[in-house]
């Protein structure tokens, strides 16, 4: 059973949306519905400005909290440690939206808090998330954590890492290199 | 793909039939799409994206006649797998509301127009055609296209005998293509992998954006690659950058110059390259031996100290180095834009990195066929061009192939253009002065080819023909090179992925009909499928394996070379002083020419404009996606920087109203740290007003509201960013 | 048990149009407009109907509680409301649920809460406790019918408990998620509790006075009580200075708190965006001009009393608003202060169809009590 993990680069990022649109086209989604966006910050005094870019997107934790709160299960964790949720079992309470730290979760048309699936039935079929595979500077990096040939274990030794709301301990599937920016 | 909901099924639907017309295809029962979308078989077809001139190559998926997604070809050498956002967009504009679904003709002075079937819109076009020409000669049509798309209408106006083929060039880079011409013998490109050092000076390859060139730069950057932006504004590119230099916008050539001549008075520039390959270096230093760093330092406000060190890091790294030649960003834009573009030759020749890794290299090219003329009737002879490019006592040094396009109204007033064709162009937002630009409506006859309601066929045109999707038609091959350095050519082409989904129609059937009906028999006899096969033929390659891998890429030609350069100019050299500019009168090499306005009040800013990532200039401001983001970025605000904002009391979010010489608008500011304090910036794309488009309608403003329609009279191009503007709160 | 007829009143109709008004809202959302219909949003995705869920709910809760002191702990006055006070816990969890529903995107997959629980879930726990106390609800008022005095009592005891339950784990629900730092902690099950409390009251002295004015549509006379209003005043402004110390306390410890957000979203209560709600309404309305009301009149006029009863309630209603809103007014910080939006704090504004549902929500408990308390006796 494969161990999906990302890796996003967020100091490569430059802004421009592309994976944004991209999962948007992949899923079906209406323009004012999306699973990732981008925090954009401005740091410094002119002429001395950096600009802080961090892809967002559901973390697929390891613990997830919205998993736990869900009264009906309809939020699960496949074995492959991907998180979904179910519609058929969704009441619409959005007490996922609630527990999740990161504001990833957003309600579509049928009144599911929906959020990244992580492409998971494309990913099960070999292909690369659409985030990933249309992202120009190559900011996210997708992959098995157990597939030894994964760049994936290169990459996390190499940077220094950090990841969102560690104090939860939600455990997620996302790791950011640890911006060198203000 | 997830299933699609009955109400973005409805909303899709809504949203092409609001258009005046019916929607043929469109018009399902949303139970059927469903049902069939679940059991439908996936199909993937290559195209290019249409949405900037970079062209990238790109998977259409389609399922069930209806199209999911695209995805960035991977051989292709623009995309290489990766797509921006507004490529993502612009495809889905097939289903845009703003789209033209049928023919139209104008019929009032209100913007009101009626829908006719294509055979009556070729017949009136034929006739009142036939009609002008047979009184004033053929020279009266004009042509004007973005440029670079197509290559059926010269022949049509040949036989008519007009020469007035306009692009939108000298609204955007013409400075750059002139100039590259003159010195270099053509355009020259950077070469990513290899660079130790890599100078952008007014150019943001995150913000018009091509994939594989920010691919390969942030891959040299991880490789060690030092990355020195210089722009007024901190720029997409500048998140990435080691190095941010903020530049007094208008002084870029002082800055070049300050380069240059520490380059030169510390002997880091590389003489030997100097000696053999570059005609017109004492000129050159002659006239400029004076204007050291300090000089430079005190007009461009980058210190002097500042100013060396990145000379020394460029004759450090040389040749592995290279002052990037620029597009939009400076070729355009200033009194001294063709002075700065020369300079950007000189100081990438005094560092002697042409065919060096890491330095630039000419485009590989190849060539297509064609197929077999089909027309052997009678030819006009070739007229005078209307915009005077090229032309003794007007523009002479202007290259007629790309022409002047921001003077129509004057033709049309003077008599030299009477039937104006508009081909995928929009001059009202994307010319300088709109009110002026309405003007070309007086023309006797007026027929746009736009994609959807833009504005100069809205205003102007008597005649609307909608051309279709680009993912809707296939096209012609085409080579693929240029913009960035790649050591072979590629060839590409679009293939058709879906149904038109309305009566539009491709650019050849256009022309087909309106030549027909004007009375030549048999101009373009051969179908879209022939041309494809003749312009492969020579390559060896079939449409089907094409088609197959959407993009072949042919032997590499272009590679690093140590000795026998040879340039396509006269003296075969690198050529700092321009001849045909002596000719004309003038000094053949650059030498520092101020900026035409400075501000000078505490209210007053000089008017910068540049891309947002996820738009195209004036273009994608329909698309519902991409105005999403704009929404949530608050992407229409004005950006001005925050010390000028405290003291006018400008706080984020602030109403201003901002006043040039011709235009007075108000907008929202964003106060931020990333501007030079002497400029406004402002997004490029938006200002969108024809209210047929409604997403985009009155949402921002647009710098070409402000700006005189200006011809620069050597290169032609609009001094875009010469323009003070005041603001004031409120 | 006596039966009249119902006479269709004024009243009646307003009840009814504040009704349509909800039926026009639940449309609006069901039909048209989708969870667009409501103010929330992926930054806010609790506002006002959840708020009149817990409003509804706790009131039902706090009602139940002041009656089991009749049933439960044997104090004879209290005997003489509880069927009123049976029926308005009955009603009151009935809107509740009502208003839930609405809120709910699709609340008929509620039976996945049976099939496919989640155990883990405080929203599971809250919901199993309140649907068992509604069960027993029922189950006391078929007693009632019987006129089943022994069996009424043995399940009020079990009720009591199982109420206990409902409305703690009500406050879990809130508290429960590390994520939202201002509900984080024991503080919103007590106040949840404390908050019942008070409702009951308050609940209990507007039914009492109500039910005394007898010869009209609203009720039927009941032997004047006036030794229960003035208990059921000591009642309420016993539990409204209890609750008014623990959210100032609550507030106070917020404001200081070494939790940026927690303390945040305290200033967003006390001045910010909430201030004039919470100040206004929950704190001037809702607390002081009660009490003043109560120890003005000696806790001696039954109609005084049940002005206080009304105005704690509605201020009631706006400490739900407030303190949810206040949980998700900070902006979370996904990383070391950086938030999505530049702004500062999360915007929201109930729309039309909320205030229709909340409306009508009060509409349909009027309109139920009017109608049985017009067909039928309650008296003790």
């Amino acid at each position: 059973m494969p161990n999906y993990v990302m890796f996003i680069d967020q100091d490569k990022c430059t802004g421009c949306n592309a994976c944004r649109i991209a999962c948007q086209t992949q899923w079906g989604l209406p323009p004012e519905m999306n699973y990732n966006f981008l925090i954009e910050q401005e740091r410094g005094k002119y002429p001395n400005v950096e600009r802080l870019i961090i892809p967002m997107q559901c973390q697929h934790c390891d613990n997830p909290p919205c998993l736990t709160v869900c009264p009906t299960g309809a939020t699960y964790k496949r074995d492959d440690g991907i998180v979904l949720v179910d519609p058929k079992k969704c009441i619409g309470c959005k007490y996922c939206m609630i527990a999740c730290p990161y504001n990833v979760r957003i309600i579509n048309e049928q009144g599911v808090p929906e959020k990244c699936r992580f492409c998971a039935e494309y990913v099960t079929n070999g292909e690369t998330p659409a985030c990933v595979s249309t992202c120009m500077n190559d900011v996210r990096v997708f992959g098995d954590l157990d597939d030894p040939n994964s760049p994936l274990h290169d990459l996390l030794k190499e940077h220094e890492l950090m990841q969102m709301r560690e104090d939860l301990k939600t455990r997620p599937r996302i790791y950011y290199a640890q911006s060198k920016r203000g | 793909m997830q299933a699609m909901t009955r109400r973005s099924f409805l909303k899709a639907g809504a949203a092409t039939t609001a258009t005046l017309a019916i929607t043929k295809n469109l018009k399902m029962d949303f139970n059927v799409y469903a049902q069939d979308a679940k059991s439908a078989e996936l199909i993937k077809i290559p195209s290019l994206c249409n949405g900037c001139s970079t062209y990238c190559g790109v998977w259409a998926y389609v399922k069930n006649g209806r199209l999911w997604k695209i995805e960035g070809n991977e051989v292709h050498m623009k995309s290489r797998g990766h797509l921006c956002a507004r490529g993502h967009g612009i495809a889905q504009n097939v289903y845009n509301p703003g789209r033209i679904t049928q023919p139209m003709k104008r019929v009032d002075n209100k913007n009101n127009f009626k829908p006719i079937s294509w055979e009556e819109a070729f017949q009136e076009i034929g006739e009142k055609m036939q009609d002008i020409v047979e009184e004033y000669g053929g020279d009266k049509m004009v042509w004007a296209c973005h440029g670079g798309k197509e290559t059926y209408a010269k022949q049509f106006m040949d036989v008519i005998g007009s020469s007035t083929y306009i692009t939108h060039y000298t609204t955007c880079f013409t400075a750059k293509t002139n100039i590259w011409s003159n010195m270099a013998g053509g355009m020259f490109y950077a070469d990513f992998d290899n660079a130790k050092l890599m100078l952008f000076v007014g150019r943001n390859y995150a913000g018009g954006i091509l994939p594989a060139a920010m691919k390969r730069i942030t891959a040299a950057k991880e490789k060690g690659s030092k990355i020195i932006v210089v722009d007024p504004r901190f720029c997409e590119l500048a998140t990435i950058a080691d190095e941010w230099i903020p530049i007094r916008p208008g002084t870029d050539l002082a800055f070049f110059l300050g380069l240059a001549h520490t380059l030169i008075t510390e002997g880091l520039y590389n003489k030997e390259f100097v000696e053999e390959y570059v005609y017109g270096f004492d000129e050159f230093w002659m006239h400029n031996k004076d204007f050291d760093a300090e000089k430079a330092a005190a007009i461009c406000g980058i210190g002097a100290d500042k100013i060396r060190e990145i000379a020394r890091l460029l004759g450090e790294n040389a040749p592995n180095a290279f002052l990037e030649p620029g597009y939009h960003g400076l070729a355009a834009h200033y009194q001294n834009s063709n002075e700065i573009m020369m300079m950007n030759v000189i100081i990438n020749a005094l560092i002697g990195n042409f065919w060096k890794k890491g330095g630039i290299f000419p485009a590989a090219t190849s060539s297509l066929g064609a197929p077999e003329p089909t027309y052997y009737g009678p030819i006009a002879p070739e007229g005078v061009r209307a915009d005077g490019a090229g032309v003794a006592g007007q523009y002479p040094l202007v290259e007629p192939s790309r022409g002047i396009p921001q003077r129509i109204p004057d033709m049309i007033e003077k008599g030299k253009a009477r039937i104006v064709f508009f081909y995928s162009y929009n001059p009202l937002r994307s010319a300088p002065e709109p009110e002026y630009q309405k003007k070309i409506k007086n023309a006797d006859l007026v027929v746009s080819i736009p994609y959807d309601w833009n504005e100069t066929s809205y205003y102007t045109a008597d005649y609307i023909l909608p051309e279709n999707h680009y993912l809707e038609r296939a096209e012609s091959p085409k080579v693929v090179n240029g913009h960035i350095y790649w050591p072979a050519a590629q060839i590409a082409a679009r293939f058709k992925a879906l149904q038109a989904s309305d009566d539009s129609l491709a650019l050849l059937d256009i022309l087909k009909g309106i030549t027909t009906a004007y009375g030549i028999e048999n101009l373009y006899g051969y179908t879209v499928e022939e041309e494809m096969e003749a312009a492969l033929a020579p390559l060896g390659i079939s449409v089907k394996e094409l088609q197959e891998k959407g993009c072949i890429e042919l032997r590499p030609t272009v590679l690093p070379k140590e000795e026998g350069l040879s340039f396509n100019t006269f003296t075969k050299k690198i050529e700092f002083s321009i001849g045909a500019w002596r000719k004309e009168g003038y000094l053949g090499v650059p030498t520092w020419v101020p900026p035409l306005v400075v501000p000078r009040e505490k209210n007053e800013f000089r008017l910068i404009h540049g891309k947002q990532p996820w738009h195209s200039h004036i273009m994608t401001t329909n698309n519902p996606y991409l105005m999403a983001i704009t929404a949530e970025k608050n992407g229409t605000f004005m950006w001005m920087n925050s010390s000028r904002a405290d003291e006018l009391g400008i706080r984020e979010g602030d109403l201003v109203t901002i006043t040039s010489d011709i235009a007075t608008k108000q907008i929202n500011v964003h106060v931020t740290e990333g501007l030079h304090p002497e400029c406004v910036w402002l997004p490029s794309t938006y200002g969108t007003f024809s209210e047929k488009l409604k997403l985009g309608y009155d949402k921002g403003i647009n710098y070409n509201d402000f700006i005189p329609a200006r011809v620069d009279e050597k290169t032609g191009h609009v001094m875009g960013q010469e323009c003070i503007v005041t603001i004031t709160k409120g | 048990m006596e039966i009249r007829k119902y006479k269709v009143s004024f009243n009646t109709i307003i009840y009814l149009l504040l009704i349509a008004f909800a039926v026009a809202g639940a449309i609006n959302k069901y039909f048209i407009s989708g969870d667009h219909a409501f103010g929330i949003s992926p930054e806010v995705p609790w506002g006002m109907l959840i708020s009149g869920y817990v409003f509804f709910a706790v009131a039902a809760t706090g009602t139940g509680f002041i009656s089991s002191l009749g049933h439960v702990f044997g104090i004879k006055k209290f005997q003489a409301l509880s069927k009123q006070a049976l029926l308005a816990s009955t009603v009151l969890l009935i809107t509740a649920f009502g208003v839930l529903a609405v809120e709910l995107s699709n609340p008929f997959k509620l039976v996945y809460l049976l099939i496919t629980p989640n155990f883990t879930s405080p929203i599971f726990w809250m919901g199993f406790f309140y649907g068992l106390y509604l069960f027993l609800l029922f189950v006391e008022l078929f007693f009632t019918i019987k006129d089943n005095h022994k069996m009424i009592t043995r399940t009020a005891y079990v009720a009591l408990a199982v109420k206990l339950l409902a409305v703690t784990n009500l406050g879990f629900v809130f508290s429960y998620s590390a994520t939202r730092n201002f509900w984080h902690g024991y503080y919103y099950p007590i106040y949840m509790a404390v908050s019942a409390v008070v409702a009951g009251a308050a609940v209990l002295l507007i039914i009492h006075y109500l039910t005394k004015k007898g010869s009209g549509k609203f009720l039927i006379q009941i032997s004047p009580e006036t030794e229960l209003a003035k208990s059921l005043s000591h009642i309420l402004a016993a539990s409204l200075v209890v609750f008014a110390l623990m959210q100032a306390v609550n507030v106070g410890l917020s404001l200081n708190s070494a939790n940026l957000a927690v303390a945040q979203a305290a200033k967003a209560l006390i001045s910010g965006p909430i201030a004039m709600s919470f100040w206004t309404m929950e704190v001037v309305i809702g607390i002081i001009i009660p009490l003043l009301i109560l120890f003005i009149t000696k806790f001696s006029s039954p109609k005084m009393a049940f002005g206080a009863g009304v105005l704690t309630m509605i201020g009631l209603f706006y400490s739900r608003l407030d303190f949810i809103f206040a949980g998700l007014v900070v902006p979370l910080q996904t990383t070391d202060s950086v938030t999505k939006s530049i702004y500062t704090v999360n915007v929201y504004s109930p729309t039309w169809s909320e205030w229709a549902l909340i409306f009508g929500a009060f509409g349909f408990v009027l309109l139920v009590f009017d109608f049985v308390l017009s067909k039928f006796s309650l008296d003790a």
